[in-house]
């Protein structure tokens, strides 16, 4: 569009395994991440007491790739197994947060049930756009159905 | 408490790994534009991951593309835009009390199926302000002398274009023109001042705005501060404190120069720890350096250490306006949750892939 517009770089794959040998011992390539989230993931894995080796990389700051790799302590066990473990233990940690912090502001949890129940009672759309006053269409193509 | 969770265990993973310890929140105090709290029994990864987060990946909605009518200011097009780009805008949900999530409410504009852009993946903004409209001119006066013509002139002071004038197409959409009542009650201008006109000069453009984060232009930040502190683990040695004269202890309290130790002579004869000592420790040398020399042999043991903690943070996260503060905290979780669904389900793909 501009002539100095900068494009983020984005990774050709999303997900990559990476490695022969024994299923245990697998390195995982994760584009369009970070140390934000495989600083997290390694910090999980090495509290796992089924892994033996566990560390992260980004192998080069220019290109948003992160390298995990995982080794499991078990010979028959599964990196890929481990991985996804670890993932759904550090998603419980963050729902866990996020239920300890409703708990102490219950006016933010009245409220999210509060809009919980508005979109269920009046169905489809109503949490996409909230273009309610503007009953006309005005010919745009609005994929959302109106309120009234 | 492991034995409770076995039974009705919503966390199925905590039983196989015991060594997970969940994390701890305690809000020390809230704001509408800043939130201090404490982040407890996680690691340094996890506070890092969360400030990270916080600082880069919500999402927030920032004007994107400017359409420049009429430009007669000072200021150049491309650096009205530049400035219109940073205003902070604020999405408040209708029927909600709380401000400022955009999750589920705006489609990402790579991901909306419209041509170009439509209510559901933008807003639009318009500005039109005219010098003239604003303060008419006087008309100049006859049968005055040529001298004293400029002094007849009424000098028109310059008029400031603030965010008050950008007009949303969205009712739930506004700029956020101040953090809160004491900001705008000192401030001179109605909102954010974006460029000052004169006499004959005009504005006129329409602004969009879309969603993005601030990984891709700092204008999508939500904070204006997210950092963390660790919580110092002040450790006072009685038995060795108590072989110390009355002026020993209180030059030790004296040497810190953040105030961690208070020494009351006539009511403990011990040092303690100071009430806020956990706010204002800066981890200096000096405690260390003057016990060595109070010290009979070096290797003895310290009267008193202070280190930070491994397990504990304090956090200050300041918000732009754009966003509640304990809003930009359960977004920036909700966002971790989502990037690592994306991740499962993409191990599930490549699992699949392999079998």
């Amino acid at each position: 569009m501009s002539v100095n517009e900068v494009k983020n770089k984005i990774a050709v794959k999303d997900f990559e395994v990476k490695g022969t040998g024994r299923k245990g011992a697998r390195t995982f390539a994760i584009g369009n991440e970070d140390h934000t989230l495989g600083n997290a993931l390694r910090h999980v894995l090495m509290n796992t007491s089924k892994v033996s080796f566990t560390g992260y990389s980004v192998p080069h700051p220019s290109e948003p790739i992160v390298q995990i790799r995982v080794q499991t302590a078990d010979p028959d066990g599964d990196a890929i197994e481990t991985l996804k473990e670890s993932c759904q233990t550090l998603h419980d940690q963050c729902s866990f947060v996020l239920e300890r912090l409703e708990d102490m502001l219950p006016e933010v949890r009245e409220d999210r049930i509060r809009m919980e129940k508005i979109i269920a009672e009046e169905g489809y759309g109503d949490d996409d756009d909230d273009d309610e006053e503007e009953g006309d269409g005005d010919g745009e193509e609005e994929v959302v159905m109106e309120e009234d | 408490i492991t034995v409770i969770l076995f039974f009705c265990n919503p966390y199925p993973n905590y039983t196989k790994m015991p060594h997970q310890r969940f994390p701890k929140i305690q809000i020390l105090s809230l704001a509408s534009h800043e939130i201090k709290f404490v982040l407890s029994d996680t690691d340094t990864s996890m506070a890092n991951t969360l400030r990270r987060i916080m600082i880069g990946e919500v999402p927030t909605l920032a004007i994107d593309l400017v359409e420049i009518h009429e430009n007669s200011t000072v200021l150049n097009d491309e650096y009205i835009a530049h400035r219109l780009g940073l205003i902070p805008i604020r999405y408040q949900a209708p029927d909600s009390l709380r401000g400022g999530d955009v999750h589920g409410a705006f489609l990402s504009h790579r991901e909306c199926v419209c041509y170009e852009r439509c209510p559901r993946c933008s807003v639009e903004f318009e500005l039109e302000v005219d010098y003239d409209t604003v303060n008419p001119a006087r008309q100049a006066q006859d049968g005055a002398g040529g001298e004293d013509d400029e002094e007849d002139h009424e000098v028109m002071a310059p008029l400031t274009i603030t965010s008050k004038d950008l007009k949303s197409n969205n009712e739930y959409v506004t700029p956020a023109h101040f953090l809160h009542q004491d900001e705008q009650d000192e401030s001179q201008d109605d909102g954010i001042a974006l460029v000052k006109i004169g006499p004959g000069q005009r504005l006129k453009l329409k602004a969009i705005a879309r969603m993005g984060i601030s990984k891709e232009h700092a204008k999508w930040c939500p904070v204006a501060v997210a950092t963390y502190r660790f919580w110092p683990i002040i450790t006072i040695n009685d038995d060795a404190c108590s072989t110390l004269t009355a002026e020993q202890k209180q030059e030790l309290v004296d040497v810190c120069p953040d105030r961690i130790l208070e020494y009351d002579e006539q009511v403990s004869g011990n040092i303690t720890v100071a009430e806020d000592a956990w706010d204002t420790a800066t981890y200096t040398e000096d405690l260390r350096v003057t016990q060595n020399m109070m010290k009979k042999r070096p290797e003895d043991e310290d009267f008193l250490s202070v280190e930070p903690s491994t397990d504990k943070f304090i956090f200050n996260v300041e918000t732009t306006g754009a966003m509640d503060a304990e809003e930009i905290l359960m977004a920036s979780l909700r966002v971790l949750k989502d990037k690592l669904n994306y991740m499962a389900q993409e191990v599930e793909k490549v699992r699949d892939m392999n079998m």
